[in-house]
């Protein structure tokens, strides 16, 4: 029974990192329709920042944690306006080749800046973890999840409450009829994808002094990140965020109670299961097409 | 009039590729956890011994000998390879060496985690194997995939286990997390970690206070080079990296080099050429004064096209109070 909390609470704090991952990917496919291979770059790009704010320059953990997800946003703004908005009407295939070219290059930068060894990044948490009667956990996971929940929050808040949310909603909807009523497409597509991949980079800021950073550390989020958008279903939040739990709870389980050695194959099995039965996935919805 | 259709959100090519990257990630854990090497394209080849085995059939092909001196899987000395020479334990003589040991530590019942791949389940297939003939108890046997930077699951079900001992084969930065992770998750059971490429330098960096009270099993003791078979020559070897600068973690993957250079370079002036045959030959009469004691080769694998094995020496380390001492 200690055993089932245990991996229950395993599940709840690693649910709330995979949700984080994966809105930020499923809000820019949702609106701009691009599979954004750097994905993973950008989350490892918000580790980096952190251990480059805490870590060298020694600024507070608290105040480094906003910077890194802002300079995540920056990112993501300069890779829309430099890439994305000159592959505007582009074929699929191109736009996807490029943005692998781009996570090629964005990995290979940070060996470059950074080199191979992993950087551990110190928080201000307590060494001792939070203990609640036979189940333990880290405070830094506390907080990440709490960070994570208030993000998501957030982001969905945006998106359903504001104006430009509205606007990221038609262009999602339909971008023709968007852009006679108004909506300036070319800005909704840069803030997109720059709200992608901050939220991308807040997993990286959140994760790295959990974890370490190291160079290749995105390749593992963004695949993660990808079976969470694609169990949920592509350009839903709600979907992204229910996804990322439903998807730690069975690699949990399936880790603690089948065999640890398909953890990783248990998580994609399911997606693949829910994909023959629902092929948009838990929570897409039906398009209405004029 | 607006017509309600039922079309899918995402254009169904778009699905079709994320279900290709979800697909290849499946099937690549499948296949890594039966044992198949895949090379190429975007899935990664995680350590030495997959390369290895990548290459050897080329040295058949073109009959050239290669210094082995990273990786630790049995298959690469017992496959009829004549042109391996390996200057690295296998993960069975680092178990034998080990073997003494485990009276002093009173292990009674051990437990596993290891990557999945012939590296890790090599090694703990080997020291299951030599523990369960010392009569210890084998509990929870665990294996990872090696980019994994999560380890909750597993070392619940190490937790619920009760071992006394938790063996550990991996690289340093997946050692480091599950030092880290441990400690969070209140494992009490002892850490070693095996196969030598955990650099205690690395983890006292990285994980700080976790990796307190862990032990390491490694080829060179760059922190006590009085202790190791050829004193002078590993001091020179320490002064010198420490002239250079180099990070003093990687002092314990870097004499690897060192040792294998030199391995090579007395086999070329024994040999007289530089040609492959005459370098073979000349390979299997060397002896070199190394870092990790006196290099020699030794026959394995089937008669007539035996691989040659060198027979290392194995350190064990702890690291005590953010030090690493002498076991």
């Amino acid at each position: 029974m200690d055993q089932l909390l245990q991996h229950g609470l395993n599940a709840l704090m690693l649910g709330g990192t995979y949700a984080l991952l994966g809105i930020g990917l499923t809000l820019i496919f949702g609106i701009m329709k691009v599979v954004n291979f750097t994905h993973g770059e950008l989350y490892a790009f918000g580790a980096y920042m952190m251990y480059a704010l805490v870590m060298l320059l020694g600024v507070s953990f608290f105040v480094a944690l906003p910077l890194a997800i802002a300079l995540g946003v920056a990112l993501g703004a300069l890779l829309e306006l430099v890439l994305l908005r000159r592959l505007r009407g582009a074929d699929i295939d191109t736009t996807m080749l490029v943005m692998i070219g781009a996570w090629i290059a964005l990995q290979n930068a940070e060996q470059l800046a950074w080199s191979g060894v992993a950087k551990s990044i110190s928080t201000p948490f307590p060494a001792a973890p939070l203990v609640i009667g036979p189940v333990s956990v880290a405070w830094n996971r506390v907080f990440v999840l709490v960070v994570a929940l208030i993000l998501i929050g957030v982001t969905y808040l945006l998106i359903n409450k504001t104006k430009l949310g509205r606007a990221m909603r038609a262009t999602f909807q339909d971008r023709d009829t968007a852009a006679l009523m108004g909506v300036r497409i070319g800005n909704i597509h840069t803030a997109t994808f720059a709200l992608g991949s901050g939220l991308a980079a807040a997993g990286g800021a959140l994760l790295g002094p959990v974890f370490v950073a190291y160079p290749s550390m995105g390749d593992l989020a963004a695949a993660k990140a990808f079976a969470v958008v694609i169990l949920g279903g592509l350009g839903s939040i709600p979907g992204a965020t229910l996804g990322g739990f439903i998807l730690a709870l069975v690699e949990e389980l399936g880790a603690g109670y089948v065999s640890s050695g398909y953890r990783d194959a248990m998580g994609f099995l399911l997606i693949i299961v829910i994909l023959l039965f629902r092929p948009t996935g838990l929570f897409a919805r039906k398009e209405r097409v004029g | 009039m607006t017509e309600s259709r039922t079309t899918m959100r995402a254009p169904e090519k778009w699905i079709a590729v994320l279900r290709m990257v979800v697909g290849a990630w499946f099937f690549k854990s499948i296949f890594t956890k039966i044992g198949i090497g895949l090379l190429g394209g975007f899935i990664p080849v995680p350590v030495a011994t997959a390369r290895w085995q990548a290459v050897m059939p080329k040295l058949m092909e073109y009959q050239v000998p290669m210094l082995v001196e990273t990786s630790s899987s049995g298959k690469i000395t017992t496959s009829g390879n004549p042109y391996i020479f390996r200057i690295s334990p296998t993960s069975e003589m680092e178990a034998k060496a080990f073997a003494p040991m485990v009276k002093k530590f009173n292990i009674k019942k051990a437990d596993f985690l290891a990557t999945n791949n012939d590296f890790g389940l090599g090694a703990s297939q080997e020291f299951q194997k030599m523990l369960k003939e010392q009569g210890v108890q084998i509990g929870a046997a665990e294996t990872m995939d090696p980019k994994a930077t999560d380890f909750s699951a597993q070392l619940a079900k190490i937790k619920a286990s009760g071992a006394d001992t938790l063996f550990v084969t991996t690289a340093v930065e997946q050692a480091t997390l599950i030092l880290r992770q441990a400690k969070e998750q209140q494992v009490k059971a002892r850490i070693i970690t095996t196969g030598g490429s955990v650099s205690p330098d690395q983890l006292i960096a990285q994980a700080g206070a976790a990796a307190d009270g862990s032990y390491h099993l490694v080829f060179f003791t760059p922190w006590f080079p009085d202790a190791v078979k050829n004193p002078d020559i590993a001091k020179k070897f320490v002064g010198e990296w420490t002239a250079r600068k180099y990070e003093a973690g990687g002092l314990t993957e870097g004499f690897r080099g060192w040792d294998g250079i030199h391995t090579i370079v007395a086999a070329i002036k024994a040999a007289g050429k530089a040609e492959p045959a005459a370098i073979q030959k000349a390979m299997w009469n060397v002896k070199v004064k190394g870092i990790n004691g006196d290099i020699a080769f030794i026959k394995q694998g089937p008669a007539g096209k035996e691989s040659a094995q060198n027979v290392p020496s194995v350190y064990v380390v702890r690291i005590d109070n953010g030090k690493v001492v002498r076991n």
